[in-house]
């Protein structure tokens, strides 16, 4: 059975240790394994970390809310904000292979996201009638 | 997030650097920042220890890159000892773990700087 939690929470960076307390709570109560937790934690964090980083310019009064849905099969955990829209095409992957004096410093949030979870998925503020934007995020189980 | 530092007697140019907590985006800019400030006071041998790191994300990669390269700039070395499980598998995944000198102890990586 799919259960939902939700919270709310302003873009303050100081909240992202209650956002990973709040889903690894959840999780471990789900008796999800503990590696799968680490992974999902580690994205929510640079998701969220976006949010703060590019959404809300580093303002501390911005609104989110995360939705956490644990099923059987799946967990998903979606993202909402009501920044500046912040497109992910925008933000060229990083070059792995370049040595560190010539990497660029964007783009490993995302590139983390998108390992540690199956699906993300952005969606934006202004388009089909969204007053948020959205990133959602899946990891299947089994 | 902790971060407390240890110099070595005999050589002064040397310090150890222990990170304890969450490097995220919140503590990230604190911890780079001390750092800075270190090198600026003439410590051009850095060993940081990931032992108490008990999370990793982007922006704490971040720092290492740019410490790194501070780093560089001034004929300095820096050294990354005791990662964790944790630790050690996002710098494999986003392919920093040969870019950095790892070790396992505080004198290996002494022993090591050039």
């Amino acid at each position: 059975m799919e259960q939902m939690d939700e919270i709310k929470l302003t873009s303050d960076p100081k909240n992202l240790k209650v956002i990973a307390d709040f889903v690894g709570k959840i999780l471990k109560k789900r008796k999800i394994k503990s590696d799968i937790i680490e992974e999902i934690l580690l994205a929510v964090d640079e998701a969220a970390t976006n949010i703060i980083k590019h959404s809300y310019q580093e303002k501390t009064d911005g609104n989110i809310k995360l939705i956490l849905e644990t099923g059987p099969d799946k967990i998903a955990v979606s993202i909402f904000d009501n920044g500046i829209t912040f497109r992910p095409e925008d933000v060229p992957l990083p070059v792995l292979s370049k040595d560190i004096d010539n990497r660029r410093p964007g783009g490993l949030g995302i590139f983390l996201m998108k390992k540690f979870m199956d699906d993300v998925t952005f969606y934006f503020k202004g388009t089909s009638g969204r007053d948020f934007n959205e990133v959602r995020m899946v990891k299947y189980l089994n | 997030m902790g971060f407390d530092v240890k110099n070595i007697e005999d050589k002064p140019e040397i310090a150890i650097v222990y990170l304890k907590g969450r490097l995220d985006v919140h503590y990230s800019s604190e911890v780079e920042t001390q750092i800075n400030k270190l090198i600026s006071e003439g410590k051009k041998k850095l060993v940081i220890s990931l032992n108490d790191v008990e999370y990793l994300s982007s922006s704490g990669l971040r720092i290492f890159i740019a410490i790194s390269r501070t780093l560089k700039e001034v004929n300095g070395q820096l050294k990354l000892i005791k990662l964790n499980e944790t630790a050690r598998k996002i710098f494999k995944i986003v392919e920093l773990i040969d870019m950095f000198d790892i070790y396992e102890s505080e004198e290996e990586a002494i022993n090591s700087f050039m």
